[in-house]
């Protein structure tokens, strides 16, 4: 396995590391992986998790790309006007421009954490090359089943209890973190679960494979293992995998479900995408 | 932008060179050393914001990731303080290479600062200034503490304990590193291997005042900048959150390199 920074993309301005199987451990149309920031955290990744598993993966043939998203990180900002939906596909797709030109790599696997699944779902969508798709926190609908069992509306009004009485603590002891002031400060756009189940199926007949993990750090949206079979129109069972971390938190920060996950993605990666052998 | 790999082939450190961007070049290469594992996540936004304004300020800038940390070489659970004391040599080297200049200044925060001021004086780095930014004196104490926000996050969020000694705020914590922080007191140092040293402080801590004093009785210069961090905020994360505190250090070197 080795690694080399690289400056890429239209402008000049994104800054990545690729992981690379040594030559004796490449194998001929090895898809790639690629990874991006998830919030500030640069293309490490929290706790170093992008290292790690680029380097799992790399190790086991498979070229990753960890690189940071245009203003984000390293990379320079955009010189044009999008919004940062709109930034993150057009970087997405200069990492893969930048890989396909200089590797040959034809086929990608996106990985993205929490809205980095939204943007990896945005450019599955609109890029063929993009094979395979990891959701970790990415799109979750209540479900019925999650009413009847967190009481939601009870729940709802003990989670602003719970936002109430953290910013209390807040104020009097700066440094204990406030665990129910993130539904605060953080929105995404949700697509309505029928547009997204489409979106989903034209994906699966594309021949895309995808996993989608959640965390305990999801829990005001998703509560079970099975909810995300039980969130959409259509029966995705057998068709899309899925991972449930209860006890992590949204940033993996426990050790031993941080491993977990990395066993998880690398097991997926390789049952999904058997790489031929050495030549 | 200039990332790239240096060092031994087996150890190899991931670093970013900002080459010297204002109207005037100085001809002085400034290392920029970050905090511990535990303080690197939300500490790489300001250092890439200072690095860029030491540029502008006309310095050439190296940040780099020590061993077992960030792109660098190296497992999370090889981490030591040794190491990293190899790596900052390694750096100022690479930084007297790459930028073509015989003058190196560095900047250390929170155990950045404490490995930078042991590695100048074991290793005759000959720094020129040496800014150490809210420096951790004894390690005993920083361990203390970022057990205690642990405890502080797991109660928070519901987590059981008793915890793994091995891990610390979601990072390996290897037996060896627990004990090479113990022992780390920088008013052991002999000499603090830089003719003059900064001290940046955004907290009010009584070792500092010790530490300023020994620095001065091993022979720096030591000059002390307070500054504020916002109020209502932690102030690790206030500090480097505010841009005071990035300006006061690019004016402290460019009024020494004038």
């Amino acid at each position: 396995m080795r690694e080399r920074a690289h400056v890429f993309g239209s402008e000049g301005g994104l800054v990545g590391v690729l992981a690379e199987p040594s030559p004796a451990q490449a194998r001929a149309g090895a898809p790639a992986i690629l990874m991006a920031d998830v919030g500030i955290q640069h293309r490490v990744g929290p706790y170093r998790i992008w290292v790690e598993l680029a380097r799992r993966l790399a190790s086991a043939g498979y070229p990753t790309l960890r690189f940071d998203l245009s203003g984000l990180g390293d990379s320079a900002p955009r010189r044009d006007a999008r919004d940062e939906r709109a930034r993150a596909t057009v970087d997405m797709r200069e990492a893969m421009d930048f890989l396909t030109q200089r590797k040959g790599v034809k086929q990608f696997i996106v990985l993205g954490f929490c809205s980095g699944s939204d943007s990896a779902h945005d450019i599955a969508v609109g890029d063929p090359r993009v094979a395979g798709m990891v959701w970790i926190d990415g799109y979750a609908y209540r479900t019925p089943r999650f009413e009847r069992h967190w009481r939601s509306t009870r729940f709802l009004e003990w989670a602003r209890l719970r936002v109430f009485f953290n910013r209390l603590r807040e104020r009097l002891r700066p440094s204990a973190p406030a665990r129910g002031a993130r539904e605060e400060i953080y929105t995404r756009e949700y697509p309505e679960p029928a547009q997204l189940s489409q979106q989903l199926e034209t994906l699966l007949a594309r021949g895309l494979h995808m996993l989608a993990i959640y965390s305990g750090g999801a829990d005001l949206t998703y509560g079970y293992a099975e909810q995300f079979y039980e969130m959409f129109p259509a029966d995705f069972r057998g068709r899309i995998d899925t991972g449930y971390y209860p006890a992590a938190d949204h940033l993996f920060t426990g050790l031993p479900e941080r491993q977990r996950l990395l066993e998880q993605l690398e097991g997926w990666i390789r049952q999904r995408y058997p790489l031929p052998p050495a030549a | 932008m200039n990332p790239s790999y240096f060092g031994s082939a087996g150890k190899q450190l991931f670093g970013m060179y900002h080459p010297a961007s204002g109207p005037q070049s100085r001809e002085v290469g400034v290392l920029l050393c970050y905090p511990g594992v535990q303080e690197y996540m939300y500490s790489h936004w300001a250092y890439r914001n200072l690095a860029a304004q030491l540029s502008r300020a006309g310095f050439h800038v190296l940040r780099f990731d020590y061993y077992a940390t960030g792109d660098s070489a190296g497992d999370s659970r090889e981490l030591s303080l040794a190491q990293g004391q190899e790596d900052i040599a390694a750096a100022v080297q690479e930084l007297k290479d790459v930028a073509g200049v015989g003058r190196v200044s560095a900047i250390g925060m929170r155990l950045g600062a404490s490995l930078l001021a042991l590695a100048s004086s074991s290793r005759g780095l000959g720094l020129e200034d040496l800014v150490l930014w809210d420096p951790v004196v004894r390690g005993a104490v920083y361990v203390e503490e970022l057990t205690r926000l642990e405890a502080q996050q797991r109660r928070a969020w519901r987590q059981p304990a008793p915890v793994d000694p091995e891990v610390l705020l979601g990072y390996p914590f290897p037996r060896a590193l627990r004990a090479e922080l113990e022992a780390l007191d920088l008013l052991g140092l002999r000499t603090p291997g830089a003719r003059r040293a900064v001290l940046v402080l955004t907290e009010d801590r009584p070792e500092y005042a010790a530490l300023a004093q020994h620095l001065e009785r091993s022979g720096s210069v030591v000059e002390t900048q307070r500054i504020s961090a916002p109020p209502g905020s932690n102030p690790t994360e206030g500090a480097l959150l505010s841009d005071r505190v990035l300006q006061s250090m690019t004016a402290v070197l460019t009024r020494r390199a004038a």
